[in-house]
């Protein structure tokens, strides 16, 4: 999409510790985020359905909601 | 089930501007239209001037409204968090990101877009800060240093070394 921009920031949302791995839930979570249903899924539904969105209130909340809904990814790459 | 009690903080006190601004529902209640088409569901609306945590605990229980501080799962308590240059920054980030999606839909609140404004603003002051001290968060943020400060380690992936 040419007028969306991932601009990265060298931080997290929420501060997280992980104290032991463990592969098998980590699987679970991946698929939370990028399986079917999941919020990457999810995050482009809301940023596809934008365009055709005629409120300005809720272009500006699909947009939001759309970019918010990506955020988990800085979580699940560092498992 | 424990029930959520905000603890001694700006939720309190602050019960909200929604009594001054005439809401007809308690903060823990929505609105929904008196006429509404046929056959469509509604989410109850958030009203005008809701009762807010303040940063740390916004960040903390995972919503900036108490009213949003829905039980479905055992409460962790909050506040656990460790102060820090990082998690206050953290902190308002997330206030601020609470703060403008109730603002897409509540464009008229002025209190809750000064509250914004205030955030954003302390927000600004605390990357300055943080950056100095420990490093870029963007890459823009590595521009005018001898070398280019960005690849530096750690990442957020990185463990902390203790």
């Amino acid at each position: 999409m040419s007028d969306s921009m991932f601009r990265y920031e060298k931080k997290l949302q929420y501060p997280i510790n992980i104290k032991n791995s463990n592969p098998q839930l980590a699987s679970f979570i991946i698929s939370q985020y990028g399986g079917p249903d999941g919020e990457l899924s999810a995050s482009l539904h809301y940023l596809s359905q934008r365009y055709s969105m005629p409120y300005p209130e809720l272009k500006a909340l699909l947009t939001d909601i759309g970019t918010e809904e990506s955020v988990p990814v800085g979580y699940h790459l560092s498992i | 089930m424990q029930v959520n009690k905000p603890q001694n903080n700006a939720a309190q006190k602050n019960n909200g501007m929604g009594a001054a601004l005439g809401n007809a529902c308690s903060d823990r209640q929505g609105t929904l239209p008196e006429c509404a088409p046929l056959a469509v569901p509604y989410v109850p609306f958030q009203q005008k001037g809701p009762a807010k945590y303040n940063q740390m605990e916004g960040l903390a229980t995972g919503t900036l409204f108490p009213g949003l501080n829905l039980p479905f799962f055992k409460a962790v308590e909050p506040g656990k968090l460790t102060n820090t240059a990082l998690t206050e920054l953290m902190a308002l980030g997330f206030a601020i990101q609470e703060l403008g999606l109730y603002l897409d839909t509540h464009q008229n609140d002025s209190e809750a877009l000064e509250l914004f404004t205030k955030y954003v603003e302390l927000e600004r002051e605390g990357r300055k800060k943080y950056i100095a001290m420990y490093g870029p968060l963007s890459m823009a943020d590595a521009a005018g240093q001898s070398t280019y400060t960005w690849v530096n380690n750690p990442w957020p992936w990185d463990k902390e070394r203790k």
